[in-house]
């Protein structure tokens, strides 16, 4: 199972990266179900970093960053981050990334790259 | 091979992840310069106050970001904030004014032809049926100019005290409470009290939803001090409820009687202040004095253990809440409609005042008794510049004939202008309006602005075919359940079209720049107001009827700022330029130029209306020269603040055989009041795309109830059908439904009581008896439901 997931994952991120749809397209229809009904199942670690975040504590819901299937955005432009922390975004020393480059995702506990707390 | 759905999903994670961990996949680089300028501002939805940064790209709104600077958020902005720009572009804004013709449907017009006509139909029922006849109705969203402009419209133009607005149905009851205990509306503390708290006491209240940078605000400082108490009082384990080191549960409308008995163990303990008490407090039940003895004796009938049967609270956690209370050194207690939407929610205002008053948690920094306001500028707008029915500028009654005098004699108008008698309260106002030939209706006209109130009112079935009968006129930016009730539209420019002020729950006054220009032929309320004045002959009362918005604010402004000049609640020295230039608005009172603005009343030093002769002199106050603390507006004269003896009352309707379930609704903090403009930006409609029911797993067990199944609940008014959310968080008997969604069938407030508070006239939104049944399985639900069709109809 594990090689058969391994080899699933390097095909799929190879095609990703082939036809550069990985930043904006959201894998399934979403019909009428709300992201944490479908990923508290899929992605249980990932919804248990957020929660546990204070962007979980405080209502930050991965519609707000991520959009829907409609505008969906695999990983959030500066736009969305600037919202609250704008400080943060004007003095990004590393113009050329934008945070959610180096933040840890869904957890963020400063950088992911020092995985630094 | 075949892949699930859910393997898929599974897998496009892992890649994510991957790619997270070293993988650089290609993006676009985003240039940091996403916008030409930054227009300061604040947050249009909820009473927090949020200061912002409002993003203009050719001549667009592209981005808002927090501003670090403002004293309410710190830069930080909950998910409506820095989302909002994105409905101000949605196709459906209204763009043109339009008038219903006889077969139906709405007609495009011209601005002057739909002016006229409304300026004919008001002069037409005003000379028929009297100046009673025409109602306004306005929202604690407008600005504060807006506001104060109908207001003078209606009092000082028509002389009519029809006017109303919805913080009737949220705040009346935090006014109330104010008034009876200190003498004055709004906290005598401000929200920095709670980095310097030491036990939160957060009732009635879920703050982590409704008010999120509040909450964020005590969320950091619990988690940097975890020594510092929260304690949640709540029928539901709300999300607020993550950081609480205590829970309170109680069933809805009973908590009087935890607070009663919170006070009783307080002073069991000699936990109470009894120096503040003697020095600043009188006991009373609104007829007689009494001694701190009554009292004490008063309280003694609420031992926990009783309180515990009746309200399912545990007597443990009464008397922990009790100790933390009164022991922990500085204690805020922060509440919202919990309190307030309450037949008895005067009462359980002042109860929250006793116990801050008997421990001495008032007039120190980090204790004070905050009501947060719901809406953005309810505080400020509609409380202030008093437009209710009873009320007059600086939240005095119409009936205090020297206020109503001096405010005459401001306006320019000759004394007897003003109606002594006030207008009929939101319920009663709309339960008066209804058609020409209907004799039981006096009210035959409405004019409503920047609120829904064919969704937000409790009990709709009563109060529908009012506002369908009569001739309404409705300002808005969208279509909503009232515009298809309408009989006028007319379409409103967005808060950063136009400007204004706004003031939040902490008595702060925060200006927003005009930033963009309205779409079509929107146009500013204030100018709607000015030119529907002008057209009855009220010029010279409103003459800022000109189309630069921003010069019709600061006239209007500067008129209001004029009024209240000597109140308790002065802005004197918040003059409109002041305000353009300050980062984070100004507290009042500030009574001259150059005043900072007031952290916390009642406090010398701190509060210059012990130093404001020209006040005293027209109030009659005298301080004396020796008091620190000192409650100037007892009507008394002697500056103390009332401890209430008021006897435990619960909800107007409780549970029974026939409906044997509580229910409550409340917000959700992806929507904003009945969602026409949240549902209308997808990243947040995605979070709650429709409202739903949440009930306790023993009672769905008992029904038969499994996750989205739809449930049907009835109360004696009305029915809503909803997919069903089991939860553990709410006490088995209690339901919850948010009451956000405008699809008709899950439209919660059919159901919702409208029983009033006999002091406020609020009404009980908060508690109804039902009962459910199972109306079907799971099904795909109508979601992200908006109104598009500005002809469509109601039902
Ligand atoms: S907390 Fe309230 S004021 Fe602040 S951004 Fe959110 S909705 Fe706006």
């Amino acid at each position: 199972m594990k090689t058969k997931v391994f080899i699933l994952t390097f095909l799929l991120i190879t095609i990703l990266l082939v036809f550069n749809v990985y930043s904006d397209q959201h894998p399934e229809d979403m019909a009428d179900s709300t992201c944490l009904s479908c990923h508290t199942d899929v992605t249980p670690d990932v919804v248990k970093q957020w929660n546990q975040s204070a962007h979980g504590l405080v209502g930050v819901e991965c519609g707000v960053c991520h959009g829907d299937e409609k505008n969906f955005k695999a990983k959030p432009a500066d736009e969305t981050c600037i919202g609250c922390h704008s400080i943060q975004v004007e003095n990004n020393l590393a113009k050329d990334k934008s945070c959610s480059s180096c933040h840890i995702a869904h957890s963020f506990t400063v950088h992911k790259v020092h995985q630094y707390k | 091979m075949s892949l699930s759905r859910r393997d898929f999903i599974k897998l496009s994670i892992a890649s994510a992840t991957a790619a997270s961990i070293g993988l650089s996949l290609p993006k676009k680089v985003e240039s940091k310069e996403i916008v030409d300028k930054w227009v300061k501002g604040t947050c249009r939805f909820c009473g927090t106050g949020c200061g912002v940064y409002v993003g203009v790209k050719d001549g667009k709104v592209v981005a808002i970001k927090g501003n670090p600077e403002a004293k309410t958020n710190f830069g930080f902005l909950c998910v409506k904030g820095f989302l909002a720009y994105k409905c101000m572009y949605h196709p459906d804004r209204l763009k043109y004014p339009m008038i219903r013709q006889k077969d139906g449907k709405f007609k495009r017009v011209s601005w002057d032809e739909a002016l006229d006509y409304v300026a004919k139909k008001f002069k037409y029922f005003h000379k028929k049926y009297g100046k009673d006849s025409v109602a306004y109705y306005g929202s604690g969203q407008c600005t504060t100019e807006e506001s104060y402009t109908f207001n003078k419209l209606w009092k000082g133009g028509f002389r009519s005290n029809m006017v109303e607005g919805n913080p009737r149905l949220c705040m009346a009851s935090a006014v109330g409470g104010y008034i009876t205990t200190f003498g004055s509306d709004e906290p005598v503390g401000s929200y920095a009290d709670i980095e310097n708290a030491k036990c939160i006491f957060l009732v009635g209240s879920n703050t982590s939803e409704c008010h999120p940078i509040i909450f964020r605000r005590i969320m950091r400082h619990k988690l940097r001090n975890p020594d510092v108490k929260i304690i949640v009082c709540e029928p539901r384990k709300t999300n607020t409820a993550k950081i609480a080191d205590l829970w309170l549960p109680v069933d809805p409308g009973t908590d009087l009687a935890v607070f009663h008995s919170m006070a009783r163990e307080i002073i069991k303990n000699n936990w109470h202040d009894k120096k503040f008490i003697d020095a600043h407090t009188r006991i009373t039940d609104g007829k007689n004095v009494y001694s701190f003895d009554k009292y004490v004796e008063f309280v003694e009938q609420f031992k926990p253990e009783v309180v515990e049967k009746l309200t399912r609270c545990p007597a443990e956690n009464i008397r922990k809440a009790a100790k933390w209370f009164a022991t922990s050194g500085a204690t805020m207690t922060l509440w919202t409609m919990g309190l307030n939407q309450r037949t008895r929610g005067v009462w359980a205002n002042n109860l929250i005042h006793n116990l801050h008053l008997i421990t001495g948690n008032i007039c120190k920094p980090g204790a004070d008794s905050f009501s947060l306001t719901g809406q953005p500028n309810a505080c400020g707008g509609v409380r202030e510049t008093g437009s209710l029915c009873h009320l007059l500028p600086g939240t005095k009654p119409v009936k205090d004939k020297k206020w109503r005098t001096h405010v005459e004699k401001v306006w320019g108008l000759k004394p007897g202008t003003i109606d002594p008698k006030p207008g009929f309260h939101t319920m009663k106002m709309f339960d008066s309006l209804g058609g020409e030939n209907d004799p039981n209706k006096p009210i035959k006209a409405m004019l409503t602005s920047t609120t829904n109130p064919a969704q937000s009112l409790p009990n709709l079935n009563r109060y529908i075919k009012g506002m369908k009968d009569a001739f309404l006129v409705v300002l808005d930016i969208f279509p909503t359940k009232t515009t298809q009730l309408a009989d006028v539209v007319l379409p409103a420019a967005f808060l950063y079209e136009k400007g204004g002020v706004y003031g939040c729950s902490e008595r702060r006054s925060q200006l927003t720049e005009k930033a963009v220009n309205p779409p079509g032929e929107a146009k500013p309320d204030i100018w709607i107001a000015a030119q529907i004045a002008k057209r009855m002959g009220f010029e010279k009362l409103i003459p800022w009827n000109m189309d630069d918005s921003m010069k019709a604010n600061e006239m209007a402004w500067t008129d209001y700022i004029t009024v209240t000049k000597d109140s308790d609640h002065s802005l004197w020295g918040a003059t409109y330029d002041r305000l353009k230039k300050e980062k984070a608005g100004i507290q009042w009172p500030c009574p001259y130029p150059g005043h900072p603005g007031t952290y916390k009343r009642y406090v010398r030093g701190m509060d210059p209306m012990f130093e404001h002769e020209e006040f005293k002199r027209f109030f009659g106050k005298k301080i004396p020269d020796d008091a620190k603390i000192y409650f100037y507006m007892d009507k008394k004269g002697e500056g103390r603040a009332n401890i209430w003896l008021r006897p435990y009352k619960g909800p107007a309707e409780v549970p029974d055989a026939e409906y044997p379930f509580y229910l409550t609704t409340g917000r959700v903090i992806a929507h904003w009041h009945t969602g026409t403009m949240t549902m209308r930006i997808p990243e947040i409609a995605r979070s709650y795309p429709y409202a739903y029911i949440e009930i306790h797993p023993d009672d769905a067990r008992k029904y038969n109830i499994f996750e989205g199944d739809l449930v049907e609940v009835i109360s004696r008014r009305g029915k809503a059908i909803l997919p069903a959310r089991i939860t553990k968080n709410s006490l088995p008997g209690v339901l919850f439904v948010p009451w956000f969604d405008q699809e008709i069938s899950r439209m919660i407030n059919f159901v919702c009581n409208d029983a009033v508070d006999p002091g406020s006239k609020e009404p009980e939104f908060k508690i109804a008896a039902v009962k459910i049944r199972k109306y079907s399985g799971s099904i795909q639900m109508k979601e992200k439901v908006i109104i598009s069709d500005i002809n469509s109809s109601y039902y």
